[in-house]
């Protein structure tokens, strides 16, 4: 892989991560103590802060890609490709919903304000990089761009309540650790929200699926077709793992200390396996779909 | 949680953000066409809008020089259409490369052959 190609990939993938991180940890305000939330405020700022630089970085790399040229080449087009091409467009739109809610966080005071303002510029970030794919060519107004960030969102909130839960919300060295019953409603909560993001990435992934990988020979044959059997069985373990802690792991939570360890070292597990589908997602985005060639 | 089966397919159909890319769909003259007379365009139509600023079509003669140094246009209606104009072109072999940067942001090229007689 070279330079281009590897800071395309390396932003691509910040920028799911950070904005799954941010996902989840929106939605976790709905449930979580005031003070729970303070604690996510600077991991917060730190998401928001990258991922606004890595949308730069990936402007950067998408004017070497679309020029053909190397990084340094490519620079004195950047200005060229943020005024005049799509990519440039929805890309500085991306950049921008996300220094929003790098604003609303830090500032923002009202709390009800503040979850509506973040989660309106949450929102403009996945349409405008859900954007930058292929459903972005049916215009704003298309079902296939519908379908397309309703997936970002729904796959950034299962990868983010993941990795808040067990980073930060039930780490015991947290500045503000929840007592067990808040505890045991904020794993309530989250189980029910994975379970309403995986049905929706399995509703758009269908529709998705369909148009993008085209015949099912497709999945063997072509290195785009085996990434995403990798990704399957990345998927398939990472629902492994929640189920495991639904039905094993946060009974055992409700009775005894241990089985709360038990739980967030399931989740630390499940969100190395889901940041490594993010990291499949972002190679695959520079790759042709067989079903679209 | 939902059923197995409902997982499975999440699983399977967990689809990246994944773009199309440029494929050029017809051209006119179109590759390895022998041409009674000189053509005065050369026009590649693609699957998807190509953005200007980052496509470059060349006609190269049979000597290898720049048979036709305009630049080429998206069409205004139609911006999967790429449009170059040609001079009168003496009979010989030429060779079309193109490289063009798709809607999705992603570059093709490609090339073919089409001759003056």
């Amino acid at each position: 892989m070279d330079a281009v190609s590897l800071l395309q990939v390396g932003t691509a993938f910040v920028q799911y991560a950070a904005f799954a991180w941010l996902a989840g940890s929106w939605c976790s305000r709905f449930w979580l103590p005031s003070a729970a939330l303070q604690a996510l405020r600077s991991t917060d700022l730190l998401a928001a802060g990258l991922a606004a630089l890595a949308g730069l970085a990936w402007l950067w790399a998408a004017t070497a890609v679309m020029a053909g040229e190397s990084l340094g080449e490519s620079l004195p087009m950047l200005w060229t490709m943020l005024r005049t091409t799509g990519q440039g467009a929805a890309g500085s739109a991306a950049i921008a919903a996300m220094l929003a809610v790098l604003a609303a966080r830090r500032r923002c005071r009202p709390r009800q304000a503040c979850i509506a303002v973040q989660g309106l510029a949450l929102l403009a970030f996945a349409v405008a990089r859900a954007s930058l794919g292929h459903a972005g060519e049916s215009g704003w107004w298309s079902l296939p761009l519908l379908a397309e960030t309703v997936h970002f969102i729904a796959a950034a909130i299962w990868s983010g309540i993941v990795c808040v839960s067990g980073w930060q919300v039930l780490r015991p060295a947290t500045a503000a650790p929840l007592t067990p019953a808040q505890a045991g409603q904020h794993l309530a909560w989250m189980s029910h929200t994975a379970l309403a993001a995986v049905l929706a990435i399995a509703l758009t992934g269908l529709y998705n699926g369909v148009e993008r990988v085209g015949a099912a020979d497709n999945l063997l044959h072509t290195g785009y077709g085996i990434a995403l059997l990798v990704k399957v069985v990345l998927v398939a373990l990472a629902i492994g793992m929640g189920g495991f802690n639904k039905f094993v792991g946060m009974p055992a939570a409700a009775s005894a200390a241990q089985g709360a360890t038990l739980v967030r070292h399931v989740l630390l597990l499940e969100s190395i396996v889901l940041l490594s589908v993010l990291a499949v997602a972002s190679w695959l985005v520079t790759q042709a779909p067989p079903g679209a060639m | 949680m939902p059923s197995y089966s409902v997982l499975v397919t999440a699983a399977t159909l967990w689809a990246p953000l994944a773009a199309a890319h440029a494929v050029l769909k017809a051209s006119n003259p179109a590759p390895g066409a022998v041409l009674a007379s000189a053509p005065a365009e050369l026009a590649l139509t693609f699957n998807e809008n190509i953005e200007p600023p980052f496509s470059k079509v060349t006609v190269l003669a049979a000597d290898g020089r720049n048979a036709a140094p305009g630049k080429a246009t998206v069409d205004g209606a139609n911006p999967a259409l790429v449009r170059l104009t040609l001079p009168a072109l003496a009979a010989s072999e030429y060779t079309v490369k193109w490289a063009v940067a798709g809607r999705d942001g992603h570059r093709r090229t490609g090339e073919f052959k089409f001759t003056v007689k």
